[in-house]
Parts: C-alpha cells; sequence; structure tokens
C-alpha cells in the first residue's frame, strides 16, 4: 500500500490546474522584453547623461601660482644669446682676449 | 509525461530552444512553487532563466539531465529575485512580514486547489514545499531533488519525510474527507 497516495493526489490535483494555465515559452520569452530592453534603456539613459555631463562642465582653469613660481610672459626678451657671459664674472686671465675682438673694430 | 533528459554538453541553441520547449511546463509549475504561487513572478523568473541560457550566461555542462539543471536555475533565480525585493523593500522602510494576502490570492489559481491546501503548504519550511513539490508534482527522485536543492541526499530525504508528516498534519481534515 502507498502511504503516500494521498499526497500524490493532492499533488496532482494542483498540478492539473497550474497546467491548464501554462503561457507558453514563447509567450514567457516575449512579454515585455521585460530584463533585456531595460537593460538597454538603462544603458542608454546612463550614457547619455555622462555625455551631458561632460557638454556642461566647463574646461579646467589654471589654479592660482605662487609669488616664487611666477614668470613674466614676456621674461624670454631679456635673455641674451651671450648670458653666459653676463650671468658672472669671469676669473682673471681665463679669458681668451682675441675672441672678444672684432675686426671692424680695428 | 516522460522527459528527454540529454546529457550532452555544449548544445546548440536549436537543442536549447528544444529543450526549453520540452521542459517548459513542468519549469512553469516549479517556478510557481519557488515564487510561492504568484504566477507574474513565476513568469518572469522563467524569462529570466531562459534569457540566461539562450544568451550563453547559463551553459548546460551535462554533468546532470537538462531538467535538473534547469530546475536549479529557476530556483536560484527566484531566490535572487526574492533577496534583491526584500533589500528593496527594507531600504525604502518597508518590509512586510508576508505579503498582503489580498495580493496572494489575485495571483492564485482558483481552479480546484482549495484554500486550506494553499495554507497548509505555506506552512511548510522553503526546503519541505521544495521537497514535496519536486517529489510529488514533478516525480523526482529524492537524489534529483536534493541536487536541484543543492542540499545533501540526506538533508533532503529528512525536509521529505518532515515534510510529509507536517502536511498530513495540517491537512487531516481535507485529507480524511478525501479517502
Amino acid at each position: 500500500m502507498d502511504d503516500d497516495r494521498e499526497l500524490r493526489k493532492l499533488y496532482q490535483r494542483i498540478r492539473q490546474a497550474d497546467m491548464a494555465g501554462v503561457p507558453s515559452a514563447g509567450a514567457v520569452l516575449d512579454r515585455r522584453r521585460g530584463p533585456r530592453s531595460l537593460l538597454w534603456a538603462w544603458t542608454a539613459a546612463a550614457a547619455a547623461a555622462v555625455a551631458l555631463v561632460f557638454w556642461l562642465t566647463p574646461p579646467p582653469t589654471p589654479g592660482p601660482v605662487s609669488l616664487a613660481e611666477w614668470r613674466s610672459p614676456t621674461a624670454f626678451l631679456l635673455e641674451s644669446p651671450s648670458g653666459s657671459f653676463v650671468d658672472g664674472v669671469p676669473p682673471l686671465g681665463r679669458i681668451p682676449m682675441e675672441s672678444l675682438q672684432c675686426e671692424s673694430c680695428f | 509525461m516522460r522527459w528527454a533528459e540529454p546529457r550532452t554538453p555544449r548544445m546548440g541553441q536549436a537543442e536549447l530552444e528544444d529543450q526549453i520547449e520540452q521542459s517548459h511546463a513542468a519549469a512553469f509549475g516549479w517556478a510557481l512553487s519557488c515564487c510561492e504561487r504568484r504566477r507574474e513572478e513565476a513568469q518572469d523568473v522563467l524569462q529570466t532563466v531562459y534569457f540566461k541560457i539562450l544568451d550563453g550566461r547559463a551553459a548546460y555542462s551535462g554533468n546532470s539531465s537538462f531538467r535538473t539543471w534547469l530546475f536549479s536555475l529557476i530556483r536560484i533565480t527566484a531566490l535572487d529575485r526574492r533577496r534583491s525585493w526584500f533589500r528593496r523593500m527594507a531600504r525604502d522602510g518597508a518590509v512586510p512580514l508576508r505579503l498582503a494576502s489580498a495580493d496572494r490570492e489575485s495571483e492564485l489559481i482558483a481552479a480546484e486547489r482549495s484554500r486550506a491546501v494553499e495554507d497548509a503548504l505555506r506552512l511548510l519550511s522553503e526546503r519541505q514545499r521544495e521537497v514535496l513539490h519536486l517529489a510529488f508534482y514533478q516525480e523526482m527522485t529524492i537524489e534529483d531533488a536534493a541536487e536541484v536543492m543543492g542540499v545533501a541526499l540526506g538533508t533532503a530525504r529528512s525536509h521529505y519525510e518532515r515534510g510529509k508528516a507536517r502536511l498530513r498534519e495540517l491537512l487531516a481534515d481535507e485529507l480524511g474527507e478525501r479517502t
């Protein structure tokens, strides 16, 4: 004798009722195209939001510069080709004097 | 109903669709059980599972029968869905202990099931409900049920025996009248 007979019958009744209203597999897949379309919608919205943020963000402005680091934009005009001679005092006897002479001077 | 239970790993798309089609009615019954008999939710779970399979995000390895694998996927997806629902509700500060009975009832298939049976099934533990559904509704062996549930065979047997005893106790009047 099957001790579980009544439980089997009970579940069979439930199954019969369920099977009467089973949507087809295709209908389940097609309904609302739920998760997939939702994912695309979220992805598109996120991409649009990122693009908007980039578009609205102003270009970066240079921050404040300390006085010690500041250089005049025209500082380069003060530099001369012979800067290396002007920068310091050459030791006596070390400069070849003839190299400083020019023919037009004599 | 007999099920084709191939053990061929790496099925093609057409073969997967065929397997889904064959398993669909039983899978729907299992999804209903996993979703506490809420039809809309069961269909959402099934849709998610089918997309996972057809998109290749869930791959059938052939280690078990297709139906056993499909059922465990449905179970996990339903659990994940329920957890995320509870997380959302907790975040919004509105976690009901149980869904409103009117909401549940609207989802039920009235047909010939009695309210007493529905209530009795809900009073079982989740594991008991799962193993009894797989054994009696799906006519699976306890071994296969254990695999679907992701528990040891001994654990599944224990839930099976306790679940039967509890269900008989809860439905004493109902079963007495019918036998």
